[in-house]
């Protein structure tokens, strides 16, 4: 039999706050340990071990009801602490307290959802916002699969620069008809028949996972964030956020040219190399 | 096969449970709230519409058929467009402006890729179809990821559906092999936005299930009552 | 994929597909228990089944049965008779054989999902059973050993639409029999005539420890619905029941302590599972580490 896998001893950021409604469940996958990811009617959101202590049945595959999430296979309950409160085979009776799902750490930062081992205080993730300017507005842009390792991800971003989007308001949809010029290891020319534009990047990492890229070009500056969930050795989650310079009178538009450069990006990370 | 005659009165569906292009049309069927009769066809283990008898109603020797007043009409997406044209009055699930029609029926195209690889991956994976599984599921992943990209950039400009901000037969014809993809062997872990479609589908009123696609029984409280949006009981 | 080394599942009869689905002339390749077959029905209508390596030579000679509807083979040498139904000998009975369907899951659980009623009114709601009426009265459940099978009976539980023959929703009295590892029957109040039972089987070809063909049949007294119709139904049942079956961990049946928490509805199960601890048997369990 294989090792169980087990969850890292750090923060990991798994989807957007707004992405997971209230009675959702979401399936995830942390460095191949499966968990199921939902959100009761109160807004609370848990993260579990995604088995039941009955069958082994997949808990995503259940449902939500009230403030607990039931196995689809016989419709036990279970409350928020991960406790099973109902076997409706046996509705009279009250189940031991040693029948209970795994549960783990789960709180909501930034706009996202990040899972810890229970040993993790909220605490511990709170310092993440003092990393991050108070004027900067971030929003969710989006989620996506790579299929690439975490590792090849954390080298490459770096050398992938975003456009700046003074551009990206400007010329939503032909980014492609750009060319990208780089000039020194941090300064890059984006250009077309009829504008040039310098950019300049900086890439840190903020904490394991969880990256800040700026870009400064002509007097405006903007942040994308990437929280990167590793889902096993070849594919990788990344959720992307942004701050720009300014939000604009169209922050759709500008939200949704980001995602679609962002399958771009997934393209070059996905490139065989 | 109980077969009818051609001048029957009514509306008669040639149908197998387990077939997701049947179910496109029992689902409309249902939406449209439209009275109609099932003709069970005999498509596994009795290849039954593979056989002479059958073949004279539709010689490509698939289902679903739909027959209506004697009107005899094949192919799933044909039937919803048919179904829309002739019975919704409301003609929101076909909307007559053009453009709309010419990205609904692209989406209905498409709904035939996703036939071809996700459903070919289930029929060989379920009832042993021979066919080049890698193949189909390698297809089925790329229009997965083709739809997933499609629907979350939709909900960024604030659609939850495929064409508009509310269902149309384009999501019809792209429901069923998308949420019966797993039984093919590719799995749906990747591609989230299709699993909160899948969802929302299924809160549709009037939506009924297949085997393989179960119902939200989060929908109802643990008497079996639905519940409204703010979780009172109304029924 | 190899060959199992457990005995237990070597020495007994397993089923490798319908009668109706060898015809003269066409061998159909398979896989038992981790071995690979080749079955073919020569032109005096006999059935002969081999072993053959990876490279299709022919191995070993398998002795065959045709019995139940179904072809069954073996790769050792069962130390007892295939199990009997003797309900197949009622001739007014109607036979339908609903055909081999897949599943990704071991045969095991597979039979424990059909000795499993608990999970009525969640998996095949509105049909064998629907909210609020959920509860499984207490019933009986033991390991037979002078017939080396597992029973349970006096099971009653409301279902809406038990039988396709059934109208309108009512109590229905259940027994079950597991006449060896892969292979099991139900009985189930016939809505046509209620002195009798209506049967309905099924029978899972091991292919692996995570792959397995059932073939479901029903043996009923039906006079309003067509074989197509009963087909249907089965099938439906059945690809509810997929959807767990394909998406429970471990894939394999533990038997050890611990792994598992199981309650009083749970009784048939665990016979289940003593009987098979009892018996050694390997293939489609998990395994303690």
């Amino acid at each position: 039999m294989i090792q169980k896998p087990v969850l890292p001893k750090n923060w990991v950021a798994v989807g957007f706050s707004q992405d997971l409604e209230k009675g959702q469940i979401n399936i995830v996958i942390i460095e191949e340990l499966e968990l199921v990811i939902w959100r009761d009617h109160k807004g609370q959101v848990h993260a579990w071990d995604n088995r039941c202590p009955h069958r082994g049945t997949r808990l995503s595959l259940g449902f939500v009801r009230g403030n607990q999430l039931a196995c689809l296979y016989h419709g036990w309950q279970f409350g928020g602490d991960g406790q099973c409160v109902y076997t409706p085979s046996i509705p009279d009776s009250t189940p031991p307290k040693s029948l209970k799902a795994h549960t783990h750490r789960c709180v909501e930062l930034l706009g996202l959802i990040w899972v810890a081992p229970l040993d993790f205080e909220h605490k511990d993730i709170k310092g993440l916002e003092s990393h991050l300017r108070d004027s900067m507005d971030f929003q969710p842009v989006r989620s996506m699969i790579i299929h690439c390792s975490a590792e090849n991800i954390f080298n490459r971003l770096a050398s992938i620069p975003f456009p700046p989007s003074r551009i990206m308001s400007r010329r939503l949809r032909s980014i492609s008809n750009m060319r990208l010029i780089q000039e020194t290891e941090s300064v890059f020319l984006w250009e077309d028949d009829e504008n040039r534009t310098l950019a300049s990047y900086q890439f840190r990492e903020i904490q394991p996972g969880f990256f800040q890229f700026n870009c400064e070009s002509e007097g405006t500056a903007d942040v994308l964030l990437f929280a990167l969930q590793k889902i096993d050795s070849q594919k990788t989650a990344l959720h992307l956020l942004l701050a720009p310079e300014n939000w604009s009178s169209d922050p759709i538009s500008l939200k949704l040219a980001y995602a679609q450069w962002s399958k771009k990006l997934r393209n070059q990370l996905e490139q065989i190399f | 096969m109980s077969s009818k005659p051609n001048t029957q009165k009514g509306l008669y569906l040639y149908d197998y449970i387990l077939s997701g292009n049947c179910y496109k049309v029992r689902l409309f069927l249902s939406f449209l709230q439209l009275d109609h009769e099932l003709i069970p066809i005999d498509f596994f283990p009795g290849f039954e519409h593979k056989q002479t008898e059958f073949l004279e109603l539709n010689p490509l020797g698939q289902i679903p058929v739909l027959m209506d007043d004697g009107f005899v009409l094949p192919d799933a997406q044909a039937i919803l467009v048919y179904l829309a044209a002739k019975y919704d009055s409301t003609e929101a699930w076909y909307p007559k402006d053009p453009k709309l029609q010419g990205r609904i029926t692209q989406w209905l195209a498409f709904a035939d890729s996703i036939t071809g690889s996700c459903s070919a991956a289930r029929l060989h994976d379920k009832l042993g179809f021979k066919l080049n599984i890698e193949q189909a599921r390698k297809e089925g992943r790329k229009n997965l990821r083709l739809l997933d990209d499609h629907l979350v950039e939709n909900k960024i400009v604030g659609k939850d559906w495929l064409v508009l901000n509310r269902p149309t037969i384009a999501d019809i014809a792209c429901f069923p092999y998308v949420a019966l993809a797993e039984e093919g062997g590719i799995s749906l872990n990747d591609y989230p936005a299709a699993r909160s479609w899948i969802n929302r589908f299924k809160k549709l009123p009037q939506f009924i299930v297949m085997p393989g696609i179960p119902p939200l029984h989060g929908m109802k409280n643990n008497e079996g009552k639905f519940l409204n949006q703010e979780g009172l009981c109304f029924s | 994929m190899t060959k199992t080394t457990d005995p237990v599942a070597i020495n007994d009869w397993q089923v490798i597909g319908r009668i109706d689905d060898f015809l003269k002339g066409q061998p159909k390749q398979t896989r038992l228990l981790g071995q690979s077959l080749v079955a073919e029905r020569h032109k005096n209508g006999d059935i002969k089944v081999h072993e053959i390596s990876e490279l299709g030579e022919t191995l070993r000679s398998c002795p065959v049965q045709e019995k139940f509807g179904h072809v069954w083979t073996t790769l050792g040498k069962p130390k007892r008779e295939l199990f009997d139904i003797p309900e197949f000998q009622q001739i007014d009975r109607k036979y339908v054989g609903c055909g081999g369907v897949m599943a990704k899951a071991s045969a095991l659980r597979v039979v424990e999902n059909f000795l499993d009623i608990g999970h009525f009114p969640y998996v095949h709601t509105d049909f064998l059973g629907s909210e609020p009426l959920t509860e499984v009265k207490d019933y009986k459940a033991e390991i037979r050993i002078d017939v080396d099978e597992v029973w349970a009976d006096e099971i009653s539980f409301h279902q809406d639409k038990a039988m396709l023959s059934a109208t309108g929703g009512k109590a229905v009295e259940y027994m079950y029999r597991v006449v060896s590892p892969f292979n099991t029957v139900l009985y189930k109040t016939c809505p046509e005539k209620p002195e009798e039972w209506d049967i309905i089987g099924l029978f899972a070809q091991p292919l692996e420890e995570n792959l397995c063909r059932v073939y479901a049949f029903m043996l009923v007294f039906d006079s309003q619905n067509t074989e197509t119709d009963l087909i249907h139904f089965q099938q439906m049942i059945f690809f509810q029941d997929i959807i767990i079956l394909e998406n429970q961990l471990p894939v394999g049946v533990p038997l050890y302590d611990g792994a598992e928490r199981s309650i009083k509805a749970d009784k048939t199960q665990l016979q289940f599972r003593k009987w098979l601890k009892q018996k050694g048997l390997q293939f489609g369990t998990d395994q303690e580490t």
